[in-house]
């Protein structure tokens, strides 16, 4: 009986994708606005090669990755005294798979996506946002923070 | 035997399911900006003369409804200094068309009633934002056009200087 | 009726009202240090036509007139006993055109002389901001038409450090006066230590039962030294005895915590007879 079980189990792992192995998450730059001026809103677009956030999602050619990004509304202000409201509109996500054959594929970070892996196993997720400094905002620096998480089918 | 294979066949079906069950991971970046305060000195309203005679002086106040007038938005509370660099005559090709008296008038509200007067110059004026971190400036002036004065567009700068400290 | 617009030359020589012209700068003072050597300008224009831009530097400092006021003290020559930073601090770009609603950054680099001795050294930032077009308006093309534009600059300050410094204030004797329905408070400030001191000065009265009447609070900036005049509104207040309390700290809430020096804060009081 055992060893009958065996070469059965070892089948079904091989012919099985590991996807503890496979597919990852990672951050790898940070949105940021840079110096904003108070009442003075101000935007970046998932396009922007420095400032926006961006993502690097690696999974298996053919299956499928649901995207869904916990976003905050506002910015605290680091050591205290205040925040500030950041928002995400519908066109502030690009997901684009690494091949040359890839398109991009631009959604609204607000709403999870489901997207099939078709042209490649990894892709980037860009992320592009806007704040809205108030007139009396006061000066300093201000941080939030924008979780990803993949869903592996 | 059969009993093996049963056994078998179900085990092999959880494996694939173990295998290919969905998987969610996370990742964080920050969102980041630094905010800074502005200042700012904006030429709100030209000041208009409207129809001008020659031989004609024409006087705008600064309370008359075409004076000129510029925003200053500042830090609350702060000083500031204000200086002018005006016309003394305005300008159409070789014509000249003289300006002066200037006057000069400010106030932390947008209104020129109880305003603190002053006479527009080169020289500094020591203003102050209101608590609200506001200030307006009026200007007015006359222009003098002689009798024979030419006919066309004489044209002129007037120059506000903010400085914050 | 008609003889008087017929011999003259009648003209509507209106500008009519252009729209606000200007340019927004941020931040209200920019600090430069020798490791980066380098800072930055955000400008902003929130009109709706475009608006050309320089920008340009000098060096000047603020003091007090006899009167409290604050001004700037700007020498008619810049010798090298001043610790001036206007001949080595260069803008990118110095001149642009910028569009309605949008921002530029400008870049500042400091190019000090080799041997720089630590310090502090200032400048001031001139952004002269003028609108593109002159607004003149007029239905009769025969008259007289007077166009004036408005140009408006903004000068900022410019501070650049080498080395460790430290800065603090004293404070001379407080001295009020009553005007009108305002206190005037005055007091002597120099600056300590090696470069100028940024705060923030305030002001509160207080009662015989330790009640705030009357408060004030003002941004300052001694680079030597300044005799500046506060204002408290103390209208309507009983006759009677009172306390102001002063206090001089070293923050401002319209520059960054971290670009201003640290200093101990400075208190005194005196006490104050309202009639």
């Amino acid at each position: 009986m055992r060893r009958c079980f065996l070469p059965l189990l070892a089948a079904a792992a091989v012919c099985a994708p590991s996807l503890t192995g496979q597919s990852q998450v990672t951050g790898i730059r940070n949105l940021n606005f840079g110096p904003v001026v108070a009442s003075v809103p101000s935007s970046v677009t998932p396009s922007d090669p420095i400032r926006s956030g961006r993502f690097y999602v690696r999974h298996v050619l053919n299956r499928q990755v649901r995207l869904s990004f916990n976003l905050p509304n506002r910015l605290n202000r680091v050591g205290g005294g205040g925040n500030m409201p950041i928002s995400f509109g519908a066109t502030d996500a690009i997901a684009k798979g690494t091949a040359p054959t890839s398109l991009p594929v631009t959604f609204n970070p607000n709403n999870p996506i489901t997207i099939t892996m078709s042209t490649s196993a990894d892709m980037y997720v860009n992320l592009g946002g806007r704040v809205a400094p108030r007139a009396n905002q006061q000066v300093g620096s201000y941080q939030g923070t924008v979780t990803l998480t993949c869903t592996f089918f | 035997m059969r009993n093996t294979i049963r056994v078998s066949t179900v085990l092999v079906g959880l494996l694939s399911l173990a295998a290919t069950a969905v998987q969610a991971q996370s990742a964080n970046i920050q969102a980041l900006a630094n905010v800074y305060q502005a200042i700012a000195v904006t030429g709100a309203r030209d000041l208009d003369f409207q129809v001008v005679f020659p031989g004609v002086n024409k006087t705008i106040a600064v309370g008359d409804a075409t004076s000129g007038r510029f925003d200053l938005t500042g830090q609350a509370s702060a000083n500031v200094n204000v200086s002018f660099t005006l016309p003394t005559n305005l300008v159409n090709g070789g014509n000249n068309l003289a300006i002066a008296n200037w006057t000069g008038c400010s106030n932390p509200t947008n209104t020129t009633a109880s305003c603190s007067a002053f006479t527009p110059s080169a020289g500094n004026t020591a203003r102050a934002f209101s608590g609200a971190g506001a200030l307006f400036v009026w200007v007015g002036a006359q222009v003098q056009p002689t009798a024979g004065q030419t006919a066309g567009s004489y044209l002129g700068t007037v120059t506000l200087t903010a400085a914050y400290f | 009726m008609l003889r008087r617009p017929l011999l003259a030359l009648l003209l509507a020589g209106s500008t009519g009202t252009a729209a606000a012209q200007g340019v927004m700068v941020a931040p209200h003072a920019v600090y430069l240090d020798h490791r980066t050597r380098s800072g930055a300008i955000i400008l902003y224009n929130p009109g709706a036509e475009p608006v050309e831009v320089s920008i340009s530097a000098f060096y000047g400092f603020p003091v007090t007139d006899s009167s409290g006021q604050f001004s700037l003290q700007i020498p008619d020559s810049v010798t090298a006993a001043m610790p001036s930073a206007a001949g080595w601090i260069e803008a990118y770009p110095r001149r642009l055109t910028l569009p309605p609603l949008t921002k530029q950054t400008i870049r500042l680099l400091a190019r000090p002389p080799q041997g720089l001795p630590d310090g502090e050294y200032w400048s001031r930032i001139t952004i002269s901001a003028k609108g593109g077009a002159i607004p003149v308006s007029s239905a009769d093309t025969t008259g007289i038409r007077i166009g004036l534009s408005l140009e408006v600059r903004s000068i900022i300050p410019l501070i650049y450090r080498k080395g460790t410094l430290q800065t603090g204030i004293s404070v001379g004797p407080i001295t009020t006066q009553l005007r009108g329905d305002s206190l005037i408070v005055r007091a002597r400030l120099e600056r300590q230590g090696t470069a100028a001191y940024v705060g923030t000065a305030r002001g509160t009265l207080v009662d015989g039962r330790e009640r705030a009447v009357a408060t004030f609070e003002q941004p300052v900036a001694v680079y030597y030294d300044a005799e500046p005049a506060f204002t408290l509104a103390i209208g309507g207040q009983p006759a009677g005895t009172y306390r102001l309390r002063v206090e001089l700290k070293s923050d401002r809430s319209d520059i960054a915590p971290d670009l201003l020096l640290r200093a101990a804060p400075v208190r005194d009081s005196v006490s104050v007879r309202l009639p």
